[in-house]
Formats: C-alpha cells, sequence, structure tokens
C-alpha cells in the first residue's frame, strides 16, 4: 500500500471512530429509552434497598441513610427513609402522605394539587426512576446524554419542566446494561449539591400488601392538609 | 391713528398668541379627562401616581417555548443593562435571584415587624442552651427530607429565619423564581427597564424609546436570539410616546380635513379665491387664539381637546359664510355699517353657541369641561375676527368680481340668476320682474336663466308630502326604537386608544399574566405607617367575611399576577392552593370569586418594631455562637451566610437607628410595588384578583367604604363614569333645553313657532337615535356630551329657517334657495367639523364626533324640509308680518297700539325710588355699565319697543332702516346714562356731572334783561332736565311746566328733587288755571321751561316736522301771544362724559299777527323746525317710546285750550 493510500484509509477510520460513538449514541439513546421502557413493562412491582448519600453544599459531611422502596403499577410507591424509618413517603391512587413517624405527624397532599405545585418536585424525586411509558417520559424529562460506565448505562436528563429544572437541573438514571433494570439515581441541584440513591437487592413482581400504599394512621399522629383550602 | 393703533393691537394679539402656544403642553393621561369626584378616579390617579413609575418601559416576550423565552429575556436584559445611558435599572428576573444576599435585609426588618410572639420563639429557639439541638435537627431533616424545597431551605437557613409566621417570604426567597415575570407555561415573560430620569416632554419620550427599541432590535438581530420570538413595548414611557405622537397627527389630520372640505364648499358655492384665502387665514386665526387661551388657562391639552380645532373650524366657518353672503347681499353698505348689522346677530349666536359648550363644564367630565371650553372660547373670538379681518377681505373679493377684475367664474349659486341679483339681495317675486332681468342680459344661453328664474317664485317641494314623511318617520323611528333599544357602553372603551400598540401588548401581558382577568386595585391612604397598617389589617378582616373565608389571610403571590403586583408578600404553599381550589370550586354555595392580596405581613408595625428590636440586638450579640453550633452540626459557612446577614442587620440598626423599612435595591424594588410616601403621608397597595372568568359578583360591589380606602381599577372605571355621566348630563340637557326655550321665545315670541322649533328638535333627536340603535352605535360616557351639543347647534337652524319664512313670507323657494343654500352649507362645515374627528385615535372623541356629526345632520334636514312644511301649516296662519319686512313701523292691532302708546311699565315711583338709591351706592362708571346693560336686555325683552323707536328715527335717517335700527339700539343706550346721570343728580350725587360747554348763553341773557318773562323751548332731547340745575347754578330759577307723572307720589317725588336746586315745579294737566298762573308768571320777568314734543292733547297740533305730520305743543305760540314773552329754544345733550348747553337764537313773533289759531299753529311749527337740525344731529338722544308717526302715533283729541 503506498503512503499516501495509506494515510487515505487510516483518515476514514480514525474519522469512522470519532464519528461511530455519536452515531451511535444517538442511535444507543433511543434505543436504552426504549429498552428501559420496554424493561417496565415486565414488571408490575418492584422493591429494593438503597443507600442515599446526599452531598450538600451546606454540609461539609455527606448524609448517608438506608432505606427501602416499594413500586406497583402505574404509580404507587413506598419510600422508608432510615432505620427505624423517620421519613415515609407513600402514594396511591389518589393521595401522596408523608409520614413522620417519630414526629407523629402526617401530610396529606391531594394528587391534583400535588403535581402542579411545589409538591410536584418532590414528586418528580420520588418516582424520577420509574417512567409509565414513553410519551409520560418525553413530557418530564430531556436526554442530555448517555454513557456506558461500568456495564451500565449512566443517562443524564434534564427536567422539561422550567421550574423543576430550577430546583432540580439535572437528573442521573442509571440502568444496567443487562436487563435495564435500575441501579441508582442521582439528582443535582442548583447549588450543586447532589441526592444519590443506589439501589440494592431489586426484587421483581412480589406481592405487595394493598396496606402497604395505605397505611394505617395511629390515632395519636397529627394530620395536616398543606394544600387544603 | 386709528390705522396705527390698530396695528399695534394686531401686534399685541400675535403676542399673546405665541406666548400662549408656547406654553401649551400635551396631556396623555387619560385620566386627566376623568372627574376627581369619582372614587374609582381618584383612587386609580392615586395608584398612576404613586405606584406606576412613569420612568419604567415594560417589555413583553413571547417565544415558542419557556427556555427560548427565558433565553431571550436573559440576552436582552443583559444587552440593555450594558446601554447604561438608557437604562437605569433592568430587570428580568426576580431581584432576589440575582442578589439573593439582599433578602437578608428584608428578611430582618420584616422579622422585626412579627407579632412578638414570633420573635419571642426564634429567641428561645436561638437561645444558647438550643442551639446545637436546633442545627443537629435542621442536618437530621437535610437527611431524611423529601422535599428539594425544603432540603434547599434547610441547607441555606438551618436556623430558620426565613420562617416567619406570615411565611413571607417562602416562595419569595427560594419559590417564585418566575412569577410575576414569566407566565404560567413560561413562554411570555417581561422585561422592566427604568429610564435614567423623568422625561421633560413627549418627544424626549419619543426619542428614548426609539433608543431602547433600536438596542432591542441589534439583540434580536444577532445569531443567538431564539427564533420566532416576539418583543412588544408597553408601560407609561411606550404610551406617553405613541398617544402624544397619536394626538399630534390626530389634531393636524382632522383640523386639514375640515378645512379642506371648508375650502371646497366656499369654493363651490362662491368661486372667489380670494376671500377663501382669508376665511381659511381667519379660522386658523380663531384656532390659534383659542389654543392660545388654552395655554394661559389651562397649560395642557389633553386627548380630548384635541378634537376642539376641527370642530370649532366647522362651528366658525359659518359665520364667515354668514358674512360673506351680507357683504354680497348689501354692496351698499361699507364695512363699518355691514360690521354694525351683523355685530349683534353675530354676537347673540356665538353666544347661544358658547353657552351650549360652555355647559360642558357640568358634564362631570374635565376632559369635555377643556373640550367645551375651548371651542366656546374659539366662538366667541369669532365674530371680531370675521367682522375685522374677514369682512373688509369679503368686501373686496365682492367687489372684484362684481367688477369683472378678479376674472372668477360665477358660482353655481350665480348662474342661475338674473344679473345683478344675488342670493341675499331681493329677487324678483313676479313674472314682469323675471323678464325685465332677463332682458338685462343678452345671448341665448340666458333664455334657460330665464326659465329657471320663472321657477324660483313657485313654493318648492310637496308640503303635505313631506309633512306625511314626518310621520311616517317618527313611526318608524319609535318602532326601530321599541325594537333596538337605545344602547349605553358602560366599559372603558371610551377611554382606551385605539389602535395602539402598547395597549396592545398591555392587554396580552394581563391576559398571560391573570388568569381571569385584571385585578382590582385596593389603594390605603394614611397620615402615617401605623394608621395604614391599621386600615390593611381591618381590610383583611373585612374581606375574610365578604370573601367566605374562614381562615386567616396572609400575603401571597399568584402566579397569575402582573409584573406591578408583584408583591413581595407571598403565602404559605396551603394558602396558595386554598386560592386555586376555591376558584376551581364553583359548586360552593359561597362561590369565593375573588381573592385579596394585601402587603400586610411586609407593613411595619412600629410598635411590634420597638418591642422586637431589643430581641433582635441580643441575637445579633449570639452570632458567634449560632455560628459555632452551625459549625458543630457539621454545617459550611456558606450554610449560615444568610443568619449571619441577618443578624449583621439587626446590629447595623440597632447602631444607626434607621427606620423601618429595608435599605437595599431588592428591598426597594419590592416595597415600590406595595408602598408609596405622599405629601400627605402613607400609601399601601393590595389588590383583587378574580378567581373565575364570571365572577358572582360586580366589581362595585366589594368597595369596602373604608375612609382612606379606594377600591379602584379600570374593569370599575367604566361603569362608574358612566353613572356619573348621565346623572350630570340629563341636567346639563334639561339646563340646555330650557335655554333653547328661551332663545326660541325671545327669537319668536309666538308659542307656535317656539312648539315647532321644539318639535322640530325633538325630531331630530329622535331620528337620530334610531339610526344609532339601527346602526348599532352606542352613546358613551364621551359621546353622551353629544346631546347638548346638538340642542345648542340645532335650535340655531330652527330659528334661521322659521325667521326666513317669516321674512320672506311662507315663500318657500326663496327661503331655500337663500337661507337653506346658506343653511346647509354651515350644515356641511359643522359636519365636516365634527366628522372629521371620527378619525381620531381616542374612541370616546370619535364617538362624539360622529354622533354630532349625524345630528347636525339630521338637524340641517329637518329645519330645511320639516319646518317648513309645519310652519306653512299653522305657523303661518299666526304670523302678523312682524318680522323685519317692509313695513315703516310695528303692525300692530289695536291692543298693541294702545299699550305702546302709553309709557313703559318701568317708569314708575318704585322703580324710581330703587335708582336714587342704587346711584348713591356705586360709582357713575358703574351706574352708567349697569345701566346699559339694562337698556340691552329691554331691548331683548321687549323689541316691539324697539321698533317703535326705529319707527320714530325713520324719517330722520330718511327711510334707512338699518341706520334706524342702529341709532335705535344707541338711543337706548344713552337713554340708560342719561336716566342715570339724572337718578344721580336728583339724589344729590352729581359729582362726575359736568358741562363741556354752553352756547349762546347770552341769547338768554339778553331775553332776560328785557324783563317781559323767558320762555325756554326744548324737545326730549338730551338732558334737558339738567338744563335747570345749570340755571340754578347762575342764579336763574326756573319754573319747570311738566304733566303728572304716573304712579301715586311719583309726581311729588321728582317736584322734592327739582326744588332741591331750586327749580320749581307746575303740574299741567286737566286745569286751564293752570295756563293762567303761568302767564302771570311770565309777565311778572320769570323764566319757564316747556317741551314742545309729544304734548299732552289738549295743547297738540298738526305740524309738519321732518317731511312728516307732526304732533307738536301749541302751548308756546299760546303763552306767547298771552304774555308777549321771549321765545329761546334751547337744549343739552349729552357731549362724551359731559354735557353741552346750547341756546339758539331766540324766535321773533309779531304778538298781534298770532291772534288767530292758525297764527299760533304755524308758530308752534316754527318752532319745532328750529330743532329739525339739531335733533337730525343728536337723533340718538331724541327720547320718544310711543309712536310718532303713522298710525300707532296718540291720536289729537279735538277739545283744546283757548
Amino acid at each position: 500500500m503506498r503512503t499516501s493510500e495509506s494515510r487515505s484509509l487510516f483518515g476514514v477510520v480514525l474519522l469512522a471512530f470519532l464519528l461511530e460513538p455519536a452515531v451511535l449514541r444517538a442511535a444507543d439513546t433511543n434505543g436504552v429509552i426504549e429498552a428501559w421502557l420496554a424493561a417496565q413493562t415486565n414488571f408490575t412491582t418492584w422493591t429494593a434497598e438503597f443507600v442515599q448519600t446526599r452531598r450538600l453544599k451546606a454540609l461539609n459531611q455527606p448524609l448517608v441513610s438506608t432505606g427501602h422502596v416499594w413500586f406497583a403499577r402505574p404509580n404507587r410507591f413506598r419510600w422508608e427513609l432510615g432505620v427505624p424509618a423517620q421519613t415515609i413517603a407513600v402514594r396511591d391512587d389518589q393521595l401522596l402522605q408523608v409520614i413522620y413517624p417519630r414526629l407523629k405527624r402526617v401530610e396529606h397532599y391531594p394528587l391534583d394539587a400535588a403535581q402542579s405545585g411545589p409538591m410536584s418536585e418532590a414528586l418528580g424525586l420520588l418516582d424520577a426512576g420509574f417512567p409509565r411509558d414513553r410519551a409520560d417520559f418525553d413530557a418530564r424529562f430531556r436526554v442530555r446524554s448517555l454513557e456506558s460506565v461500568d456495564q451500565a448505562w449512566q443517562i443524564e436528563l434534564e427536567p422539561s419542566n422550567a421550574s423543576a429544572r430550577r430546583v432540580m437541573p439535572t437528573l442521573r438514571v442509571v440502568l444496567a446494561a443487562t436487563d435495564f433494570s435500575l441501579l441508582a439515581t442521582e439528582m443535582q441541584f442548583l447549588d450543586g449539591s447532589r441526592m444519590r440513591s443506589d439501589y440494592r437487592g431489586a426484587a421483581f413482581n412480589r406481592d405487595l400488601p394493598n396496606d402497604l400504599f395505605r397505611p394505617a394512621i395511629p390515632p395519636d399522629f397529627l394530620i395536616s392538609k398543606p394544600l387544603a383550602p | 391713528m386709528t390705522r396705527i393703533r390698530r396695528r399695534w393691537a394686531w401686534v399685541l394679539a400675535g403676542l399673546l398668541i405665541v406666548a400662549g402656544l408656547a406654553r401649551v403642553r400635551l396631556d396623555t393621561e387619560v385620566l386627566n379627562l376623568l372627574p376627581e369626584s369619582v372614587p374609582a378616579v381618584r383612587g386609580l390617579r392615586l395608584y398612576q401616581k404613586h405606584f406606576a413609575n412613569s420612568r419604567e418601559l415594560i417589555l413583553t416576550i413571547r417565544a415558542p417555548g419557556a427556555d427560548s423565552a427565558e433565553t431571550a429575556a436573559r440576552l436582552l436584559g443583559e444587552a440593555l443593562r450594558r446601554e447604561t445611558n438608557l437604562a437605569d435599572r433592568v430587570v428580568w428576573q426576580p431581584p432576589w435571584i440575582e442578589h439573593p444576599e439582599q433578602m437578608a435585609e428584608f428578611i430582618a426588618c420584616l422579622w422585626l415587624n412579627q407579632p412578638p410572639e414570633g420573635m419571642a420563639r426564634l429567641t428561645d429557639r436561638l437561645a444558647p442552651d438550643r442551639l446545637a439541638t436546633v442545627a443537629l435537627e435542621a442536618r437530621d431533616r437535610l437527611a431524611t427530607s423529601l422535599s428539594p424545597t425544603e432540603i434547599a431551605r434547610l441547607s441555606y437557613d438551618p436556623f430558620g429565619f426565613t420562617q416567619l409566621a406570615g411565611a413571607a417570604t417562602d416562595d419569595a426567597f427560594l419559590n417564585t423564581w418566575q412569577e410575576g415575570f414569566a407566565s404560567a407555561d413560561g413562554a411570555f415573560r417581561v422585561l422592566f427597564l427604568e429610564a435614567m430620569s423623568e422625561f421633560r416632554n413627549y418627544r424626549e419620550c419619543a426619542r428614548w424609546l426609539a433608543a431602547v427599541q433600536e438596542a432591542a432590535n441589534r439583540v434580536i438581530r444577532s445569531p443567538d436570539w431564539p427564533p420566532d420570538t416576539i418583543v412588544r413595548y408597553t408601560g407609561p414611557p411606550a404610551f406617553v410616546a405613541e398617544i402624544s405622537t397619536r394626538m399630534a397627527s390626530d389634531m393636524r389630520l382632522t383640523v386639514l380635513i375640515t378645512l379642506a372640505v371648508i375650502a371646497a364648499l366656499f369654493w363651490w358655492a362662491h368661486r372667489n379665491w380670494r376671500p377663501l384665502c382669508w376665511l381659511v387665514a381667519a379660522l386658523l386665526l380663531v384656532m390659534t387664539g383659542a389654543l392660545a387661551a388654552c395655554g394661559f388657562v389651562f397649560g395642557t391639552l389633553n386627548a380630548l381637546s384635541l378634537g376642539f380645532g376641527a370642530i370649532l373650524a366647522g362651528l366658525a366657518a359659518d359665520y364667515g359664510l354668514v358674512v360673506y353672503e351680507h357683504a354680497a347681499a348689501r354692496p351698499n353698505l361699507n364695512p363699518s355699517a355691514l360690521r354694525r348689522l351683523l355685530l349683534p346677530s353675530l354676537t347673540w349666536a356665538a353666544l347661544t353657541t358658547a353657552t351650549a359648550f360652555l355647559m360642558l363644564n357640568f358634564a362631570g367630565l374635565p376632559g369635555l369641561s377643556q373640550l367645551g371650553t375651548l371651542v366656546g372660547a374659539g366662538v366667541l373670538l369669532t365674530p371680531p375676527i370675521m367682522l375685522f379681518l374677514f369682512l373688509p377681505a369679503a368686501r373686496r373679493g365682492v367687489e372684484r368680481r362684481a367688477s369683472g377684475i378678479s376674472g372668477s367664474r360665477g358660482s353655481p349659486i350665480d348662474r342661475h340668476l338674473p344679473s345683478g341679483a344675488h342670493p341675499g339681495a331681493a329677487l324678483p317675486t313676479g313674472p314682469d320682474q323675471v323678464q325685465r332681468g332677463a332682458r338685462d342680459r343678452s345671448g341665448p344661453g340666458h333664455t334657460s336663466d330665464r326659465a329657471q328664474a320663472c321657477e324660483m317664485s313657485r313654493p318648492a317641494g310637496n308640503l303635505a308630502g313631506w309633512r306625511i314623511a314626518s310621520f311616517l318617520a317618527t313611526a318608524i323611528a319609535l318602532a326601530t326604537l321599541l325594537r333596538c333599544g337605545i344602547r349605553v357602553e358602560r366599559g372603558n372603551v371610551a377611554l382606551e386608544p385605539r389602535n395602539l400598540h402598547a395597549n396592545a401588548a398591555l392587554t396580552e401581558l394581563r391576559q398571560e399574566m391573570s388568569r381571569y382577568g385584571e385585578p382590582l386595585l385596593l389603594v390605603v391612604s394614611g397620615q402615617d405607617e401605623a394608621e395604614v397598617g391599621r386600615t390593611l389589617r381591618n381590610l383583611e378582616t373585612h374581606f375574610e367575611r365578604v370573601l367566605d373565608r374562614d381562615v386567616p389571610l396572609g400575603p401571597r403571590v399568584d402566579h397569575e399576577k402582573t409584573p406591578r403586583s408583584a408583591h413581595a408578600a407571598s403565602p404559605s404553599h396551603a394558602t396558595e392552593e386554598r386560592v386555586r381550589a376555591a376558584g376551581k370550586a364553583d359548586a360552593r354555595a359561597h362561590a369565593v370569586d375573588y381573592s385579596v392580596r394585601l402587603p400586610t405581613t411586609i407593613w411595619p408595625r412600629p410598635d411590634w418594631h420597638d418591642i422586637n428590636q431589643a430581641a433582635a440586638i441580643e441575637l445579633a450579640r449570639r452570632a458567634p455562637a449560632i455560628r459555632g453550633a452551625a459549625h458543630q452540626a457539621g454545617f459550611t459557612p456558606e450554610a449560615t451566610a444568610l443568619a449571619e446577614q441577618v443578624l449583621a442587620v439587626w446590629s447595623n440598626r440597632a447602631s444607626s437607628r434607621t427606620g423601618s423599612w429595608p435599605t437595599n435595591e431588592t428591598s426597594r424594588w419590592l416595597l415600590e410595588r406595595v408602598s408609596a410616601r405622599s405629601a400627605d403621608g402613607w400609601l399601601a397597595l393590595g389588590a383583587l384578583d378574580p378567581t373565575s372568568d364570571s365572577p358572582a359578583r360586580r366589581a362595585a360591589e366589594l368597595d369596602p367604604g373604608m375612609p382612606g380606602v379606594w377600591l379602584t381599577g379600570w374593569p370599575l372605571l367604566g361603569e362608574s363614569l358612566v353613572s356619573h355621566v348621565e346623572r350630570r348630563m340629563a341636567w346639563v340637557a334639561l339646563g340646555i333645553a330650557a335655554v333653547v326655550t328661551l332663545c326660541l321665545w325671545l327669537a319668536f315670541r309666538r308659542w307656535t313657532e317656539v312648539a315647532i322649533g321644539l318639535g322640530a328638535l325633538g325630531f331630530t333627536v329622535l331620528v337620530l337615535q334610531a339610526v344609532m340603535s339601527a346602526a348599532g352605535i352606542a352613546w358613551n360616557l364621551m359621546s353622551l356630551a353629544a346631546v347638548p351639543l346638538l340642542l345648542g347647534a340645532a335650535v340655531d337652524y330652527t330659528i334661521h329657517i322659521q325667521m326666513a319664512l317669516r321674512r320672506h313670507r311662507g315663500d318657500l323657494g326663496a327661503v331655500r334657495r337663500i337661507t337653506g343654500r346658506a343653511l346647509a352649507l354651515c350644515a356641511a362645515t359643522t359636519i365636516a367639523g365634527f366628522g372629521s374627528n371620527g378619525l381620531s385615535g381616542n374612541p370616546g372623541l370619535a364617538s362624539l364626533g360622529l354622533i354630532c356629526a349625524l345630528g347636525v345632520a339630521t338637524a340641517c334636514i329637518t329645519a330645511l324640509f320639516v319646518v317648513p312644511a309645519w310652519w306653512i301649516c299653522i305657523g303661518r296662519d299666526e304670523q302678523q308680518g312682524s318680522g323685519d319686512g317692509d313695513s315703516n313701523g310695528p303692525n300692530l292691532d289695536a291692543v298693541g297700539q294702545a299699550a305702546l302708546a302709553r309709557p313703559s311699565a318701568t317708569y314708575g315711583p318704585r322703580v324710581w325710588r330703587l335708582g336714587l338709591r342704587g346711584v348713591r351706592l356705586l360709582p357713575r362708571p358703574a351706574c352708567w355699565a349697569i345701566g346699559r346693560l339694562c337698556a340691552t336686555a329691554y331691548g331683548a325683552f321687549r323689541p316691539k319697543r324697539l321698533r317703535v323707536i326705529e319707527a320714530n328715527l325713520l324719517p330722520i335717517h330718511r327711510s334707512d332702516r338699518v341706520a334706524a335700527r342702529v341709532a335705535a339700539r344707541r338711543l337706548l343706550a344713552n337713554f340708560s346714562s342719561k336716566i342715570t346721570d339724572l337718578l344721580r343728580h336728583e339724589s344729590g350725587a352729581s359729582e362726575g356731572i359736568s358741562l363741556s360747554h354752553w352756547s349762546g348763553y347770552e341769547i338768554f341773557q339778553a331775553a332776560l334783561e328785557r324783563r317781559q318773562g323767558v320762555l325756554l323751548v326744548t324737545p326730549h332731547l338730551g338732558n334737558w332736565e339738567i338744563g335747570g340745575w345749570l340755571l340754578a347754578q347762575r342764579g336763574v330759577r326756573l319754573l319747570v311746566l311738566t304733566q303728572a307723572e304716573p304712579g301715586r307720589g311719583f309726581t311729588e317725588l321728582r317736584q322734592q328733587a327739582r326744588a332741591r336746586w331750586g327749580v320749581e315745579t307746575l303740574v299741567i294737566g286737566q286745569d286751564a288755571f293752570a295756563f293762567v298762573e303761568v302767564i302771570k308768571r311770565l309777565q311778572d320777568g320769570a323764566v319757564v321751561a316747556l317741551l314742545v314734543d309729544r304734548p299732552p292733547p289738549p295743547t297738540a297740533v298738526t305740524v309738519e316736522f321732518f317731511g312728516r305730520p307732526f304732533q307738536a305743543s301749541i302751548a308756546p305760540a299760546e303763552l306767547a301771544r298771552a304774555s308777549g314773552c321771549a321765545l329761546v329754544p334751547v337744549y343739552v345733550v349729552a357731549d362724551g362724559d359731559a354735557y353741552a348747553a346750547h341756546v339758539l337764537p331766540e324766535i321773533l313773533y309779531d304778538r298781534r299777527a298770532i291772534g288767530d289759531r292758525e297764527a299760533r299753529r304755524r308758530l308752534a311749527e316754527q318752532i319745532l323746525r328750529v330743532f329739525e337740525p339739531v335733533v337730525r344731529q343728536h337723533a340718538d338722544q331724541w327720547y320718544h317710546f310711543v309712536p310718532l308717526w303713522g298710525e300707532g302715533a296718540p291720536k289729537t283729541r279735538n277739545r283744546e285750550i283757548e
């Protein structure tokens, strides 16, 4: 092979190498999203333990908590943060409850009000890893980037809603490359603080009792409805 | 000298006009058109003055999406900030986002104004032994909270400084990133740009706006600018620039259109360009003069008054046309005579029209008041300008055309007339005169003229048909009204300028930022902060009850609020959602249709401030401990920055003793939206936001009715103003109707014609309303002023037409051809003047102009076609030809003759005594002025008496009616001065009455020295009574022969007054012995005075005087024969402010030759005729108020004294 031909070939290969990831990323992003969403349809319930690390700019040291999360299609969840639980967030079809067992206080947020008000960011934080379908996903997020890191897909998202972006400009979802199961979610706040939840011991399609999502409130707990007139 | 004086007068007038024009400023503020007495207006004015920043331009950005809008706002904001010559401040996002550190002072001040319990809780929370616990609790919450908002707050406020009782800072500090600056979807954003300084005038404002737009366009053209993103401009500077520019061009346009129409009409009618040019110049002078008067009186010209020019031109043109018509119709009269002829009619016409416009001052709208005053002032200026400036030019133009110098073609009017004739001149009324007129011209082309001339005499149109048509029109109009009704627009349409870009941008802004419409404003005033604070709390309590809420309201930030009302006050999340939920709960029994926003939480509480300050100072001292506790708990220094700044503010305030208000820029920006300082105290701003598309209650029902609180806003304005104007306009219209009725009565003196006039006005109004109803034209608060204007303008037409019908004795053809054509021209110019305002950008003025134009057109058609039909049917039968027709005197029936043969009822003892008292109180010039006013009024209210005077003067003026009429009015005025001086003389206040000169006294002296008696004879000329006083001053005792005065005690009263000056009175009645006494006294050498004209019947004989039979007194001749006395003619006439006495040569006679009656009659005639030249010279001082000549003269009695 003559030198000039070698150089040309090298250039083509180099160009292909450089181009390939971009082309591949575009195709992979959509493919990964689709695969992830498709994987969502394979289960009706999902539970896992998590370790939540909060690296706040206002604190010198990160805050680490453990907890458990239960999720049932289409949109019910239960987050327990801390052992014993210090904060429990439960959502069923109609209501989002935030329970503070230590303070013996419960806050009720009707879902329609919560979704349009200040609690919308909280909801976004709680169910970011469980988009219902592509339409729901596209309505809530825009994909910034997709990376393959340690046999996992790391999708960087930004909320579509401008006010949500103000609070939480970036959301990262980490999926297992093999089965697109949720490995971690990380929220980044406006000041650069981050909150990451790493999930382990995930289980699918377990039977979850209904009262998991409709907990009985002890009579001595104070129930407030912050959004009520 | 007169010419020099006139030139200086014009120079002075020019200087005054220039000075006045230099003071005129355009006032673009719509609120200045509205009455201060309406609470909504007052409140809105307070809002505009104290809360609406006149330097703040609002830029709106509409983009396809929220990101684009935000990018565009950021690019624009940053670019405009770099334009330091244009912008003092540019805000495109909440200031606390850019300068969060400045919120510390705000929060610190809020704490000081909290209830002391709240500060106590904070103090307790930050107690030294609790600091560590609080910090650890905050850290624990950070670890377990699931709310990103709470996480963000606790990160930078672990000790809860932002947790005030009313949560005023919750959203303001953390949550409301874009509220007040962006719509709900974020695709519409707002940017505020404040100019460096106040604008001196609208031009400077327009230049600044153009510079800002240019700077913005540079950004828009840059590659970074998001596509499909539109920027618009609104706010006070945009409105000022656009409205004032529009006003100036509107004014020019309407005036130019009106002048063009007037010029075209004048050219079509008269084809004479020189008078046309002078007419236009005169109109411009009238408008300029009125505008200069505006500059002196008002200083500013508002949006409604800019239409005055066109209206005034349309009205003033009528006077010019009248002047021209008369100049052409009376070529024999010089300008001075024409002025005398036209001045009364033009003056009265100007007064009635000006009165109608000046009545707009009672309409309740300052904008209309100024318009009415301007037009009224201009109309009053019109007669002198037309008579002194335009009239000479019109005369010259007519003369030129008559002599063929101008070469102007005949007008359409002239081509259809016989030669030498003119519309204003007497026209041939019979076929012979028509033939003669036609033979005077040669050429075949005139045959058609002859035929047309024959046509002129026949009454035009089918009168019965017109009467039927008027009935039909009335029926149709009523049916239309029943079907379509009368629409009154109660909104703000009349106030909102049309097609304004700034207005469109503002409307879009309101729609985007306020979900359910524009909020109502609550303006609260008080002498100090404490009073305002109390009122705010009372309002809160009031609206809690009224709006059916059972929890206390807190301040809130509404996601849909306008940027201007971006209070810093914001609710808790709970309160916010309550509002939303309330707005949607329409099914509730008591729907909450409004939500209230009040700055109660942030308003200073001086009482709490003083209490809390001590705790705040204590807390400030704990700053190191607080910092330490936070550090111990693991917080970084950034986490305690806010706390430390708040504590620093408290510490600084303690040492500097500053007031309750924060002072940094962010705080000021927030507080300017809700608070202001006025000359009288403080103001606060709240709002009532509708929470649905159709609030259950009308806005006006929400007025709390508290002192110092105004519920205001543009939605309220229309309704309250229409009600305000409706009430007043009803009274104004009634007033105008009364004035109109009075004018009609004064003009016609017959109820039939008054009724026809009123009927014509009613018909005009009915047809106009029917046309409006059919066309869907609604009345609004501005166009309601058309009612009095139309009444005032339309009454002129009915008066002109009915007067013309009288003059021409029902010859409708002549009436239409002369007066009708002139009326049509006048109406056309007036319609042009009003109608051109229909093009104005101000909808109120446009609707006023349109309706007035329609009304004038309707009135003109009614006057030309309907009025004659009814007048000829019912008005002509009663006509007695009492107008200024061809009779030599007033055509009176027996009753009228008898009434006029008696002296006026005002000549009596009561009036005399009143006069005697009055002249003692006032100086002579004031007495003269009042006297002349009374004389003018007498002439107006007693026209028949005036016509008697004219008839008496006619022979003296050789049958010149015009001169006689002028002299008659002057006579009345002179008589008032004479009576005034006589009253002063008789009351003893004779100062000021002086003798300018006395001629011929030696004649009297010579006669006196003969000691055979002197009989002084004088006519009713000048002030003959003064003669007795003059003689008394020279030591001559006088005996005056008079008749008995009317009324009880009057004769004695006059006798006593004369006796005061040494003048003896002898009353001659039917008693023959009185003459014996007189003869005896003459024979003793006395001086006796006697009036020789208008004798009592026993002593009256017929002599020739001024070539006519006249009743003179034979008494002087009788006395001469009986006593042989000297007959000396004397008279005393006014000479300026003084009097001149004249003694004429003695009348010599042969005593023997006057033995028979006929000889004595001749002597009486000789005596009287001596005064002919004197009476001719001083005809306007020859005071006779009963008919002297012809049928009306008192008849001579057969019985005579021998």
